[in-house]
């Protein structure tokens, strides 16, 4: 993979992603980076704003095996993962719908948290064990999960470990007048534009590899470290804010997601390496989520991205003497 | 792989002005914070003598300055933090550090892709977006506060200016005093010369003119106590016998000894008449030292009975033996008085000068006077005064007084404060200091502070001149006149001190009587003289 082809691969994605979602290109950026990255991504919207749209289209532009799970408090673990049926005397195992390459967790939410938990070991380790046997997953494999953040009962926040395993946390943010034109001149003259499949598993795949083959230099490490030990209050390089709010900073996957994220963003925007630009503008989709607040910060309204400003503030370039 | 040619370039130039600026950054911080400490230390040093402050404030400056930007040269940042700050600075997506840090490492598709382009970005790149020298305005802005607040500071007068200029002064009189003292200690005898050499050499360690004259008036106790209170009498008694015999045309020679050796040899030529007139004489001088040497006074009435009889060669050998012995502790006296004398003239020196601090010093509201006076020939006398004023004055901030004070030992006579009401403080005249001292200076008791008055009649006095007048001239409008009459020094020595003393005790209890001499120091003057009767 050259980088003309991987210009010509992500431009052809985002064509196609185009035709049916109007707008919102910093979402879109944000999963396609998290599609080259083989990341998870969550997305947060009220309702409407075309998450799940978003996901299907992008299910239909990879040409890879796509799965879809409506959480709801009723779904069952073994509804996502699958189950042995006796069959002839013998068990036979029936995969779920987590055995495809891009998995979309509608309203993963309003599921119990076992049925949540069901799909940490398939996140993280992109397999699968039931009955004593261990499924592998397809390669490529995503995770697009979305939830409603205003509709609060019955549903069932995601633990923290879960949230840890999304590479991406993307606000999905309202259109604006224009957009909301087009797409309302589109959804109400006919069907939709029909949508072709432009990049492969193994393309996606090697677009991936690419991602991560990207140099990154030396400083750059340090400066993700410095950020990602600045979330923690007690951290002697955490700011005041930090320090006050946050009960718990961000793991060690928020450290891989910020370098993994900056690499996809310097090679989506044709940069041969990584750059402290890279990194900051991908720290809010990588770091939101993983930071835990206390009560005074939601008592106070502090938000998680308010935390991750005041730390990007607070180190705002590689520091040359590290 | 090799790191492109502009690459290198480019950083190196970004390291040639990040050490510049690195430089020029420490030295203003180093120069700035020293420059603000200097500033407080010679704000200090306005209300505080501190007389190092100036030099050592301009030494710290430089130094900082020498060493800030030593400093900052050293810790001037090496190629990659310079690739890394060029990257920041010029916003090149970290291209010129990864470059940097790829370079010399293997090699790979990403990584010869990424100093390809790396090195065609640097190509024809200058540093023209890089920044200043000098980081921001703020820095060399609060450094120049620093310094013309430090050199204000520094140049403009101040109170504890003029108090340093007057103990430079001090330290200079002082040092010339010692000069002194240690010139007439050359020429004295070694046991005289050794005190007044020490004494030189507190007075150069003296920290302060009070200590200085304590140093003195502590000699002149100790210079008292040693002197022989017989030395002046003796050496006026010898001085008589000499005269006496020069007169008699008896006994030729220039020194008394040679006199007395030119009897002996003359003696057996001298008719009975003749010898009884020397032994008259003789026995007319034994008296004049009864009292004061007793050893001489034997002698010479021993001789004198030898050489009515006769006889007496012999005996005039032990007169002058007496007589040679007698002048050995005279002269010790003398060198005694002379070491005295030079204290004193340093004594009055010093005091010239405080004298002279009190009137610099003279505060609204507040005055000073003193008076001093110095008579001539070789009596002496001292007055000395002090005044204190205070005023009170009225008016749109201008107000007059006068002084009204009290002069130490001396009477003093002081104006009255005019003006009405009012609390502005005015200019106030020193107190005027007009009385006479007897022994202004001195401790009391001190058998080598001469008489101040100038009607009591000292044997030196009166050597000095047929009449002689002692001027006590006060510094502050005060003045003391007195005048000795006495006998020259070519009649003085056929009266002798017995006789002589009661004169000046006379004189001196008289003097008592008057209104010259404050009733505190009346005692002095009588036990003075209690102490000298014979």
């Amino acid at each position: 993979m050259t980088p003309e082809t991987f210009e010509q691969h992500t431009a052809a994605i985002v064509d196609e992603v185009g035709k049916i979602i109007v707008g919102q290109e910093r979402l879109v950026k944000a999963v396609l980076m998290a599609v080259l990255c083989e990341g998870h991504v969550l997305l947060e919207g009220v309702p409407g704003l075309g998450k799940t749209k978003l996901l299907q289209t992008l299910g239909s532009v990879l040409d890879v095996e796509f799965g879809r799970v409506q959480f709801t408090p009723d779904l069952m673990p073994a509804d996502i993962l699958g189950t042995n049926v006796l069959k002839e005397g013998r068990f036979e195992f029936h995969r779920g719908p987590v055995f495809a390459n891009l998995v979309l967790a509608d309203e993963i939410n309003r599921a119990t948290p076992k049925t949540q938990s069901a799909l940490l070991e398939a996140m993280q380790e992109r397999r699968v064990t039931l009955g004593g046997e261990t499924h592998a997953l397809p390669r490529p494999f995503f995770v697009m999960a979305t939830q409603n953040p205003i509709e609060m009962e019955g549903t069932y926040p995601l633990p923290e470990a879960q949230l840890d395993r999304f590479l991406f946390k993307v606000l999905v943010e309202f259109p604006s007048a224009d957009d909301l034109m087009e797409i309302v001149r589109r959804t109400t003259a006919g069907a939709d534009a029909p949508v072709n499949g432009v990049v492969d598993g193994a393309a996606l795949r090697s677009m991936g590899e690419m991602v991560r083959e990207l140099p990154a230099a030396h400083h750059l490490l340090r400066y993700v470290a410095t950020l990602v030990e600045a979330t923690h209050p007690d951290s002697p390089h955490a700011p005041e804010l930090v320090k006050r709010y946050v009960r718990f900073g961000a793991s060690p996957r928020g450290a891989q997601a910020l370098v993994l994220g900056g690499k996809a963003n310097a090679l989506l925007a044709g940069r041969p390496n990584l750059s402290a630009a890279d990194i900051r503008e991908v720290a809010f989709f990588a770091l939101r989520h993983r930071l835990v607040v206390g009560y005074e910060a939601i008592a106070d309204g502090v938000t998680t991205d308010q935390l991750v400003a005041d730390v990007l503030e607070a180190f705002p370039q590689p520091d040359p003497g590290s | 792989m090799p790191l492109p040619e502009p690459v290198r370039r480019l950083i190196q130039l970004a390291r040639r002005r990040l050490g510049w600026m690195s430089l020029l950054s420490a030295a203003l911080v180093a120069v700035g914070a020293v420059a603000a400490v200097a500033a407080a230390v010679l704000g200090v040093a306005r209300f505080v003598v501190l007389g190092w402050a100036e030099p050592a404030a301009a030494t710290a400056v430089v130094a900082a300055l020498v060493i800030g930007a030593a400093v900052g040269w050293w810790r001037r940042p090496d190629e990659r933090a310079a690739a890394v700050e060029l990257d920041n600075r010029l916003a090149s997506y970290d291209l010129m550090s990864t470059a940097l840090e790829l370079a010399g490492g293997e090699t790979s598709p990403p990584a010869e892709r990424q100093i390809a382009r790396s090195g065609a970005w640097a190509t024809g790149r200058t540093l023209e977006g890089f920044g200043p020298v000098l980081p921001n305005r703020r820095l060399p802005m609060l450094v120049a506060l620093a310094l013309v607040a430090a050199l204000v500071l520094a140049w403009a007068p101040s109170r504890a200016d003029a108090v340093a200029a007057e103990q430079a002064r001090v330290d200079a009189l002082l040092a010339e005093q010692a000069e002194a003292l240690e010139e007439l200690a050359a020429e004295l005898p070694d046991e005289v010369a050794e005190d007044l050499e020490a004494l030189a050499e507190r007075l150069r360690d003296a920290e302060s003119l009070e200590q200085a004259m304590s140093e003195l008036a502590e000699a002149r106790q100790e210079l008292a106590e040693a002197f022989d209170p017989a030395a002046l009498p003796t050496k006026t008694a010898l001085a008589g016998l000499q005269k006496r015999l020069e007169q008699s045309g008896l006994a030729a020679g220039a020194t008394l000894q040679e006199q007395l050796e030119s009897l002996q040899e003359d003696l057996a030529g001298l008719t009975q008449e003749e010898r009884d007139d020397l032994a008259a004489e003789l026995e007319a001088r034994a008296d004049d030292f009864a009292g004061i040497d007793q050893e001489l006074a034997d002698a010479l009435r021993e001789a004198a009975a030898a050489v009515r009889a006769g006889e007496g060669a012999e005996a005039l050998e032990d007169v002058a033996a007496a007589a040679a012995a007698a002048a050995q502790a005279a002269d010790a006296g003398d060198a005694q008085l002379a070491a005295g004398a030079a204290i004193r003239n340093a004594q009055q020196a010093l005091a010239d000068a405080r004298a002279q601090q009190s009137q610099n010093g003279q505060q609204p509201g507040q005055g000073q006077g003193q008076g001093q006076g110095q008579g001539q020939g070789q009596g002496q006398g001292q007055g000395q005064g002090q005044g204190q004023g205070q005023g009170q004055g009225q008016g749109q901030g201008q107000g007059q007084g006068q002084g009204q004070g009290q002069g130490s030992g001396g009477t003093v006579t002081g104006g009255n404060v005019s003006g009405g009401g009012g609390n502005a403080d005015g200019p106030v005249s020193g107190g005027t200091g007009s009385g006479s001292v007897p022994r202004g200076g001195f401790s009391d008791n001190d058998p080598l502070a001469p008489p101040a008055r100038g009607d009591i009649v000292d044997p030196i006095a009166v050597a000095a001149a047929d009449e002689v007048q002692v001027d006590l001239q006060g510094n502050v409008q005060g003045s003391t006149v007195g005048t000795t009459e006495g006998i020259g020094l070519q009649n003085l020595p056929l009266i002798s001190y017995q006789n002589r003393f009661l004169d000046y005790q006379r004189a001196a209890l008289q003097s008592l009587d008057s209104m010259a001499v404050p009733p505190s120091l009346r005692s002095i003057v009588s036990t003075y003289f209690t102490e000298l009767e014979p």
